[in-house]
């Protein structure tokens, strides 16, 4: 008896050793503060931005903050997390953020790993940007939550295709920061949108035709959304699950 | 008379069922054959990406540190050797020490940028630099699922009963990647 107690105990070590990942909760959720860095008001705040944004687009993106990286990188263990969890939908449309808080003796990590369905939005190049310009700036300051409302902020406006990767570089490129450079790069739009449609009216076709269809389709997606804010966030709604979404290791990472 | 009938009824019930589960088995091997080789392209993909970078990388690089010829045409060489190993599955060894030969030039020549400050500030050097790191990643991934496939296939040629139909039909044990050193090491891409 006490024999088998002891091997099972054995079995049971040996399971929970063999997962360095985070095991998915029971109740399935999009935002995982395992290393409780998010009051919990800021938890449920960026949940319901989270669900509701996959209940809008069926893209998932996925939060686990973790007190230590088993010895996996930081982009490691998101993709093992995606790859475990299925995270994103039957159209490989989800993303992973790890995040590991700096502490006395080491560095704070984030890395976002990407499903194949949104490899090519948020190319790794793209996604690295993100973190240096969107995330870690805020994290520097201490303000974790402000750094993951901008980040995921700029993660879906890319995959919605509200503005363009390259839109997104020159806007870094240019010197803009913050919410006034994004201010002047839709108002940009707004202009160059106008342009292109009065000058393909005029006939110059090709000039017009130089701003993608889909750009504009996503702009028309952008202000439906915004009307569709407010039914959702007061259902609150809840997570539908993950939808077995996979990654093929893309992504990037940074620290602080 | 009829204690022999019987006898054959059981024999011939058996051989039906034996019959039934060799054809089980070895749609099975085969399925699980195809997966193995599916995972094998897709090791092919993320590495031809890699590839595919490097040109742009060589130029980028070039524009700013003439001076390290010798690092750059390493790398260039490199390449072209291994885009010359075409592998269906059989010679992966020869294909894995090229490409492993290919990162080597490639951290080299990541080591050697470290002296040009202008360089590592450039845009489109810095954009690379993230999409060959991604790259990276993608390939350990890809490996390490073409060698999961490969050891669930691997074991079940060499498990009772199915090692018989796989010696019978010509399943063969599949190379896995092997974790060398040179290609373990993912080029140094830090900020």
């Amino acid at each position: 008896m006490k024999k088998n107690i002891i091997s099972l105990l054995m079995v049971l070590t040996l399971a929970t050793s063999a997962f360095a990942i985070p095991q998915k909760p029971k109740q399935e959720r999009l935002v995982n503060d395992f290393a409780q860095v998010l009051s919990g008001n800021e938890e449920r705040a960026l949940e319901q931005k989270l669900v509701r944004f996959d209940s809008q687009t069926s893209t998932q993106i996925a939060f686990v903050s973790v007190k230590d990286l088993e010895g996996l990188s930081a982009i490691e263990m998101a993709i093992r997390i995606m790859e475990e969890w299925g995270v994103g939908g039957s159209k490989d449309n989800g993303m992973v953020i790890v995040f590991k808080p700096k502490t006395a003796s080491s560095n704070g990590q984030i890395a976002i790993t990407t499903g194949y369905g949104v490899e090519h939005l948020v190319t790794d190049a793209l996604a690295k940007q993100v973190i240096e310009y969107d995330f870690i700036p805020s994290f520097r300051q201490g303000d974790i939550f402000g750094g993951l409302d901008k980040g995921t902020d700029v993660l879906m406006s890319l995959t919605t295709g509200e503005f363009t990767g390259q839109q997104y570089l020159d806007k870094h490129q240019s010197g803009g920061s913050g919410i006034g450079g994004f201010f002047t790069l839709f108002v940009l739009f707004l202009i160059f949108s106008g342009f292109g449609r009065s000058r393909r009216v005029g006939g110059f076709g090709s000039r017009g035709s130089s701003l993608p269809f889909w750009l504009l389709m996503g702009m028309g997606g952008g202000s439906r959304g915004g009307s569709s804010f407010g039914n959702f966030s007061s259902g609150g709604g809840s997570f539908g699950g993950f939808g077995g979404g996979m990654g093929g290791g893309g992504g990037a990472s940074g620290s602080w | 008379m009829k204690k022999s009938a019987i006898i054959g009824i059981v024999v011939g019930v058996l051989l039906l069922m034996f019959i039934g589960r060799g054809v089980g088995a070895y749609n099975g091997l085969v399925s699980m054959e195809e997966g193995v080789d599916a995972q094998w392209s897709q090791v092919e993909n993320v590495y031809q990406r890699r590839m595919d970078l490097i040109p742009n990388l060589v130029n980028t690089v070039k524009g700013y540190a003439a001076h390290e010829q010798e690092t750059l045409q390493a790398v260039v060489e490199a390449r072209a050797k291994a885009t010359q190993t075409n592998v269906d599955g059989d010679n992966i060894a020869q294909y894995q020490e090229n490409q492993a030969a290919l990162s080597s030039a490639l951290s080299k020549l990541m080591v050697v940028v470290e002296k040009y400050p202008d360089l590592k500030a450039n845009q489109n050097f810095m954009q690379l630099q993230s999409q060959l790191e991604g790259t990276e990643n993608r390939i350990a991934t890809e490996r390490r699922r073409y060698n999961e496939v490969c050891k669930t296939y691997n074991a079940s040629i060499r498990k009772f009963p199915t090692v018989v139909i796989a010696n019978m039909s010509g399943f063969d044990k599949k190379e896995y990647f092997e974790a060398d050193k040179a290609a373990e090491k993912a080029p140094e891409v830090n900020f």
